[in-house]
């Protein structure tokens, strides 16, 4: 370990003539960027990273054992001895891809400097490649510590919760997960949810997890945690088609290129078609993408614009007894994103990032042309705009302490027709300034502390004057590395969250006969919250970790089920949890993984109940790995969880209020099969999701789908 | 750990921005603060009220079971839940009548006031439900000719009377 920390006290450099050099790969032989390379020999330490082609070198060597450290995040970290007599030029390290990865400092360099939460669970490309899941929002269902509830996999209405930290609600109201695509902000501002449907899973090169309150960072909406999408990298020039056939008359064309020119300027572009007929009445979807990503290593500088425009039918709940619930809504989404990122280094290891984006959102809600009298309602639509501008500044003092100051600007404006009517296009500025530091207090204890301080300032438009939110969120964390294969974190943090536009100004009648109603003097939340983490690798099969956590919510927001379905500050609500996974190489070809987590949710006061947050999930793969051929089954296990039927007529009354009976939803144990094999340039994958044919629901009267199958090839040009 | 920024790369230029980024930052909060001043809303309600008096003629035949409520509906007949509900005890009555508050309300038109018992032993939805009284409205034409109640920002407070009889 104490290689590792003296890299900070660089020494003397004795000149000599020998050197070594080498080139890093992953497990597909695709050079790795920005890997961190570690030569440490006698007295001395050097540091430095890969280049675009992979390639290191140091020079000015003298023979001796030396000892290599090749780390990045997504891959386990490789330790290389080495007794060198001469120059070495030619060395080939190739590392393995893993699922946890806890040195959040190292990525600096790599990636924007958001991307350093101190715990980071990373889904890398491969098990991306292996997975089941057909779109982003169904990948989470496989990732301890985290919940999904959906009306199916390529609905709109998708409710992400980590640790417990929100539930389902219609329309989704009480989102405490921040979504980024590459370090930008995704999240639609009427409510901070996500727009699914528009988040191309073939271009996503791994996502990074961030669990728990990381408001210091952050800010807004991100005290349940940080999900991050990571873009493909463009290493190699390629084209591919890719074809994705399945049940439910479900069919999928994609066509990938990426070119780069003399400059190292390099396009990355994406086309995409995709339509199913649902496995439902209503429940079909078609969408069609664009996404260009254009990146200059040489300058800094990235760019890029994505494009959706997305039907979906809205197939309302499936209650035989009250078939008026059937809905005959449909729904078009068109969306945009448009981001640029520029990098300025300077001297003494320091830099200035400057992120800017703009999203925009329409979503038109109409009824289907074969709708019955009866049943028919009028259109509505949300229209939502989004702009962020954030800088960041780091610096590595010292070469011992790490610094980041910034501020985000974030502009929000919401013009809707399912709010109260009284106010008018509503729109919010926000102000976030934050800082951080890092240092070592000695050899084996980091500590990092930082803090952020968000304004927010709401005109609700019409004769209603502003209201105003404020907010200080610190985090304080420790790092302890008994040595190079444990490690242990104790965090303490503030998360902190501003009502959403949806929560202040919502009036609609639903279709099932509720009325939802936001509330303009609701207080924002908070979270205090306390982690412990311990992990344990042996660098090279066994990965294990195990964290837990207590969390203490003030003044949580939600919709409460009662007469109206009203928004408000909650009295006190816990949670307390565990989570732990294992991931270990039962021989060459056979890789075993296995996460469970418990989860307990309470409400202190037991006023109003706590809901869709499951007790006990387990998600386990095992994994077969031959050449180019491939096979994982895995099994995902939920426990049964509780939900109010607001579709219910046996009401309840509490102190002379009403609310709705107390339900559970049932325990699943859903199998699922992956298979795929490399014909020269062609991939073929074929994909058996819900192998038992379980039937099962995520949101109350919401049936999944049964058992689902696919069929995808791939041609790369 | 490894703390690492790029040491492969050249230097390109001099941290002189530094103050300018800070001052820029600082400007742009002051900025925005500056422009957020703290307003409220206390001036144009968002929220309607009714004082609701409830004269009950025959408060001793209060049922013993079954519920009594108080409903506010949007629509009439019915459909699905009312809009807002509260369930009424005979100890709220205090000579002959009871007084409660529904606030919080929609600017909005409401068609029915009502005051109700759902009785326990009739599992039919469509029937268990007995009206005792309304705002307005006649029972012979189960009360859709009720008049409308409009609450609107320069109405939000109205004061109504039901006079209910159990039967």
């Amino acid at each position: 370990m104490k290689f590792f920390i003296s890299i900070l006290f660089l020494g003397l450099i004795i000149a000599q003539d020998l050197s070594i050099g080498g080139i890093v790969y992953d497990s597909d032989s695709s050079p790795i960027v920005d890997a961190n390379i570690v030569l440490a020999g006698e007295n001395i330490e050097f540091g430095t990273a890969t280049d675009e082609n992979g390639f290191f070198t140091f020079k000015n060597l003298k023979s001796g054992e030396y000892i290599i450290s090749v780390s990045v995040i997504g891959f386990y970290k490789k330790l290389i001895p080495l007794s060198i007599e001469d120059s070495i030029e030619n060395l080939s390290i190739r590392l393995k891809e893993g699922s946890v990865l806890l040195d959040g400092l190292e990525v600096v360099g790599r990636f924007p400097s958001k991307h350093i939460p101190d715990f980071t669970e990373n889904i890398n490309a491969n098990e991306l490649k292996n997975s089941n899941s057909e779109t982003i929002s169904e990948l989470f269902r496989d990732v301890v510590g985290v919940d999904v509830q959906m009306e199916h996999n390529t609905g709109r209405n998708v409710n992400l919760s980590i640790r417990g930290s929100s539930d389902y609600k219609p329309g989704g109201y009480n989102n405490r997960v921040l979504v980024l695509l590459d370090g930008f902000q995704v999240s639609i501002p009427n409510s901070g949810s996500v727009d699914w449907n528009a988040l191309p899973l073939e271009f996503i090169d791994n996502i990074e997890i961030a669990k728990g309150p990381v408001s210091s960072l952050y800010g807004q909406n991100s005290m349940g945690g940080v999900i991050n999408l990571v873009t493909k990298k463009s290493q190699e020039e390629f084209s591919k088609i890719k074809v994705n056939l399945g049940s439910f008359n479900r069919r999928d064309i994609s066509l990938g290129l990426n070119r780069e020119n003399k400059n190292g300027l390099s396009y990355l572009t994406l086309f995409q078609h995709k339509e199913g007929d649902g496995h439902r009445f209503n429940a079909q979807h078609r969408q069609n993408n664009f996404y260009f990503k254009a990146h200059s290593p040489k300058s800094n500088f990235t760019t890029s614009i994505m494009i959706n425009k997305s039907f979906n039918g809205q197939p309302g709940f499936d209650k035989p007894e009250r078939p008026s619930l059937i809905s005959y809504r449909l729904s078009d989404r068109d969306s945009i994103y448009l981001q640029f990122f520029k990098r300025f280094d300077f001297e003494d290891n320091q830099n200035f990032d400057f992120s800017f984006n703009v999203n925009h959102f329409y979503t038109y809600y109409r009824d289907r042309e074969d709708v019955p009298e009866s049943e028919q309602q009028s259109d509505t639509y949300y229209n939502d705009l989004s702009a962020n501008l954030r800088f960041e500044y780091q610096w590595l003092f010292n070469d011992k302490i790490y610094l980041i100051v910034g501020d985000d600007i974030i502009f929000d404006q919401s013009d809707i027709t399912i709010f109260n009517n009284i106010y008018d296009k509503p729109w919010q500025l926000t102000n976030g300034t934050f800082a951080r530091t890092q240092f070592e207090l000695n050899e084996k204890l980091l500590f990092s502390v930082g803090a952020r301080y968000d304004y927010r300032s709401i005109d609700p438009g019409g004769a209603y004057s502003r209201i105003n939110f404020n907010a200080f969120s610190p985090k304080i964390n420790f790092t302890y590395n008994s040595n190079n294969f444990t490690r242990w974190n104790f965090g303490l943090s503030k998360g902190f969250r501003a009502p959403s536009f949806s929560e202040l100004f919502l009036k609609y009648a639903t279709d099932y006969g509720l009325n939802h109603q936001g509330n303009p003097n609701l207080k924002p939340e908070e979270l205090y919250a306390i982690d412990v983490g311990y992990n344990y690798t042996n660098l090279s099969d066994i990965n294990f970790s195990i964290n837990t956590f207590y969390y203490l919510y003030n003044d949580m927001i939600d919709f409460i089920y009662a007469l109206p379905v009203t928004s408000k500050n909650r009295t006190d609500v816990n949670s307390v949890g565990l989570e732990t996974n294992l991931s270990f190489d039962l021989s060459s070809y056979w890789k075993f993984n296995i996460g469970y987590t418990y989860l307990e949710v309470d409400d202190i006061n037991d006023i109003d109940p706590i809901l869709y947050r499951p007790k006990h999930k387990i998600a386990s793969k095992i994994m077969y790995q031959k050449n180019k051929m491939n096979h994982t089954l895995s099994f995902n296990f939920q426990s049964e969880q509780d939900y109010q039927d607001f579709l219910s007529d046996d009401y309840q009354f509490i102190d002379s209020e009403i609310r709705f009976p107390l339900e559970k939803l049932d325990s699943l144990l859903l199998v699922n099969y992956t298979g795929s094999y490399q014909f020269n340039d062609i991939d073929f994958s074929l994909k058996v999701s819900n192998m038992l044919d379980v039937e099962y629901e995520l949101i109350q009267d919401y049936p999944m789908p049964g058992r689902v199958i696919s069929f995808s090839f791939q041609q790369h040009f | 750990m490894i703390i690492i920024l790029d040491a492969n790369k050249k230097k390109r230029g001099k941290m002189n921005n530094l103050r300018k980024y800070i001052l820029f930052i600082a400007l742009c909060s002051m900025a925005l603060f500056t422009s957020c001043d703290d307003d409220n809303n206390e001036s144009v309600p968002q929220f309607g009220t009714i004082n609701i008096t409830i004269n009950v003629s025959n408060a001793g035949d209060w049922p013993s079971d079954g519920t009594v409520f108080c409903s506010l509906d949007k629509a009439w007949p019915p459909s699905g839940a009312p809009y807002k509900s509260v369930t009424l005890t005979s100890s709220q009555v205090s000579g002959g009548s009871i007084s409660l508050t529904f606030d919080g309300l929609d600017f909005d038109t409401y068609a029915l006031l009502s005051m109700s018992w759902r009785d326990p032993n009739d599992p039919n939805p469509q029937t268990n439900q007995h009206v005792w009284a309304t705002h307005s409205g006649s029972p012979q034409a189960f009360w859709t000719d009720a008049v409308p109640i409009t609450i609107s920002p320069d109405n939000a407070e109205l004061d109504m009377v039901l006079n209910a009889t159990i039967n």
